[in-house]
């Protein structure tokens, strides 16, 4: 459940009297603030999991940037989750975040790290030992100048394997059991289903730090593996949420990073997300998140052309119509089927479902679906899938 | 068929040949067999989060391999990048600030278990968890020796003063510097003269983007200004501080935080 936040904090770029604000030495961001004009913002927060942690919606992935002042100004501004990792920037971000965080109340932030021992064909390598796994941890704790940390990840597993690799679970319970580590979680980037699913097995493991975005071919199932881990008590924690930032290549078509961080965080079982903030502008961008996760009608353009881009959701070629012979409109229902799944807007995909006067089981009389889908669509069972909005009572979905 | 057979047979040799290109036969080592190349559709499956940098700097190719001596192991990483700029840009946002430097390459630096280097658009990584220091300073001179290009930092540093620049505190950053999403492919250093401590650093671009850039920075001070003209600018970011540019064609100077008027009379002439 989300809850509002009334956040007395310090207008971000919202400076007056700059002319002594100005006079400010590189390093002094948090001076700034106290030139700036206050005004109260209401901050959405979530339970991470049963872990007793409630952070704002939206974290910071700290991995690129390398300007501590974007740091400061991320926690002046109400950020209280700090993401890092042993091997970003060789070791020089874990030292940066430690020089700017030693500044504030060690309680008042909540701050995680990532230890990634080599793998090779899903198992973890020879040369991947526990020992060497404290050791890591061991050199993160004196770069980050602090005794101990709230997250310590078994980063970047893909498999079963390595999540209940034993000797490593064995190294963690060690670190939390010496009060160094918090909790202890996993990190994965791919095969997330299979992670997660191993992680809830393992009683072990309280966060889990997952890519989560409306790129990812396989949302149904990492929402259903994210659902299970929530309701485990497990904390969950979204990354790559900007789906790379581009839907092309050449970097030329930029995804709309709010609309794509609003996009994720909609789903209540993602407690907080980490989008990698590197300017003062993405950091304004997502302080905006934090206050509202309605999409703007810009927003949700955006995200339609964005997933439309990548082929999730029907593009209304049209070449379909026709094909029925029940004549149902299944550009329509696909555009009804993306509004649930896509923007997980269920009260426009109801609205667009009613306005197309359908049968009450479309698909009923077919046993084979003859509709043939230019991009390969299961177009009956997407048509199953979302007809069953129809019959939820409006008032659920206000 | 035989075109095709040929076709594969080309293919997979100058495949062959560009990864053997990368790592030479070294005196008392073997290379394993099993080399493995990484490009960036896949960096990922590689080194997770940390690609999201190397794509900001260029990286175009990640050749892997390990070279064997009894029970001793040493993996050497490739990272071949867009130009020298960009190798030297990944370099210096992992390097140590402080330490020795090694002659390797443009320059190189190493440790327990690891060793650095970069050399034109080649960003070498050397680690083991058995080999001392002075095996791997062997084998990076041998892989360095052994890489295309010239062993010096790119030409673009050369625009930033020397006088007081801290050693190893030379970077080249692609985005966002000082956090300023205006401010990109700034080459840049600290500086201590005279007890004074600021940074440098330098941009070149054509003039109506810089024209640009300046308007921007202003506005992103809450001191907008119109018109911009080259010259001597002077802007109060209340996060980074007093920081002076100098613009002149097709080529920004800048100064953060240099207080002292005879130092800044010297710095941005």
């Amino acid at each position: 459940m989300d809850n509002e936040n009334n956040v007395n904090r310090r207008g971000f770029l919202k400076f007056s009297a700059l002319g002594s604000a100005g006079l400010l030495v590189m390093g002094s961001a948090q001076s700034a603030y106290s030139e700036s004009t206050t005004r109260r913002r209401k901050i959405i927060t979530r339970e991470l999991g049963k872990t007793g942690i409630k952070l704002p919606i939206v974290s910071m992935g700290v991995m690129r940037a390398d300007n501590p002042g974007v740091l400061k100004a991320a926690y002046e501004a109400g950020i209280r989750h700090f993401d890092t990792a042993h091997g970003y920037q060789g070791g020089r971000n874990e030292e940066m975040v430690g020089q700017v965080l030693s500044n504030y109340p060690r309680k008042s932030y909540v701050l995680s790290t990532k230890i990634n021992l080599p793998k090779r064909d899903g198992e973890f390598a020879e040369e991947s030992t526990p020992e060497k796994f404290y050791e890591m941890f061991q050199l993160s704790l004196k770069r980050l100048k602090v005794d101990y940390v709230d997250i310590l990840y078994n980063h970047a597993v893909s498999s079963r394997a390595t999540v209940l690799h034993e000797p490593i679970l064995n190294v963690m319970r060690r670190i939390q059991q010496e009060g160094k580590a918090k909790l202890l979680g996993i990190s994965t980037h791919s095969n997330e289903p299979e992670s997660i699913q191993a992680a809830i097995e393992s009683n072990v493991y309280k966060v889990i730090l997952t890519s989560y975005n409306f790129k990812q071919d396989h949302r149904e199932k990492m929402d259903k593996a994210i659902e299970a881990a929530s309701k485990a008590g497990i904390g969950i924690v979204a990354m790559k949420t900007m789906a790379g930032g581009f839907m092309d290549k050449d970097k030329k078509r930029p995804v709309n990073t709010r609309a794509a961080l609003k996009w994720a965080l909609q789903n209540p079982n993602i407690h907080t997300a980490i989008p990698g903030l590197t300017s003062f502008e993405q950091l304004e961008d997502s302080l905006s998140v934090m206050e509202g996760l309605r999409f703007t009608n810009e927003e949700k353009k955006d995200l339609q052309l964005a997933m439309n881009h990548q082929g999730m959701y029907c593009q209304g070629c049209q070449v379909c119509v026709g094909q029925c012979p029940h004549n149902l409109p299944i550009p329509d229902l696909m555009r009804s089927f993306m509004y649930a799944y896509g923007y997980r807007d269920l009260g426009q995909a109801q609205e667009t479902l009613f306005s197309l006067s359908l049968p009450g089981n479309p698909c009923g009389d077919c046993t084979i679906c003859n509709v043939s889908c230019v991009k390969g669509f299961d177009i009956a069972g997407k048509i199953k899938d979302v007809v069953r909005v129809k019959y939820i009572p409006t008032e659920f979905l206000v | 068929m035989k075109k095709i057979i040929c076709l594969f047979a080309l293919i997979f040799g100058l495949l062959f040949s560009a990864i053997a290109d990368q790592f030479p036969e070294i005196e008392g080592w073997k290379l394993d067999e099993e080399t493995r190349v990484f490009v960036p559709d896949n960096l990922w499956d590689y080194i997770n989060g940390a690609a999201e940098l190397f794509f900001t700097y260029g990286f175009e190719k990640l050749d892997v391999g390990e070279y064997l001596q009894g029970d001793q192991m040493v993996k050497v990483e490739v990272y071949q990048h867009k130009n020298p700029l960009n190798a030297f840009g990944m370099y210096s946002q992992e390097r140590y600030q402080e330490g020795d430097f090694l002659d390797i390459g443009a320059q190189g630096y190493g440790g327990d278990g690891y060793l650095n280097f970069v050399k034109d658009k080649y960003y070498v990584k050397i680690m083991t968890y058995q080999a001392p220091l002075e095996t791997l300073k062997f084998i990076a001179g041998n892989v360095a020796n052994n890489l295309s290009g010239r062993p010096e930092f790119p030409a673009e540093l050369d625009y930033l003063p020397n006088r007081g620049k801290k050693s190893g505190s030379e970077k080249y950053v692609a985005d966002n510097f000082m956090g300023l999403s205006f401010l990109n492919n700034v080459v840049t250093a600290e500086y201590q003269v005279d007890g004074e401590n600021f940074s440098m650093f330098f941009v070149q671009d054509d003039p109506s983007s810089l024209q640009s850039l300046i308007e921007k920075y202003y506005q992103f001070a809450r001191t907008p200004k119109k018109g911009i003209r080259e010259g001597m600018h002077e802007i109060k970011d209340p996060y980074n501080g007093h920081v002076l540019i100098k613009w002149e064609n097709n080529r920004i100077l800048g100064a953060v935080n240099l207080k002292d008027k005879k130092l800044r009379r010297e710095f941005l002439p």
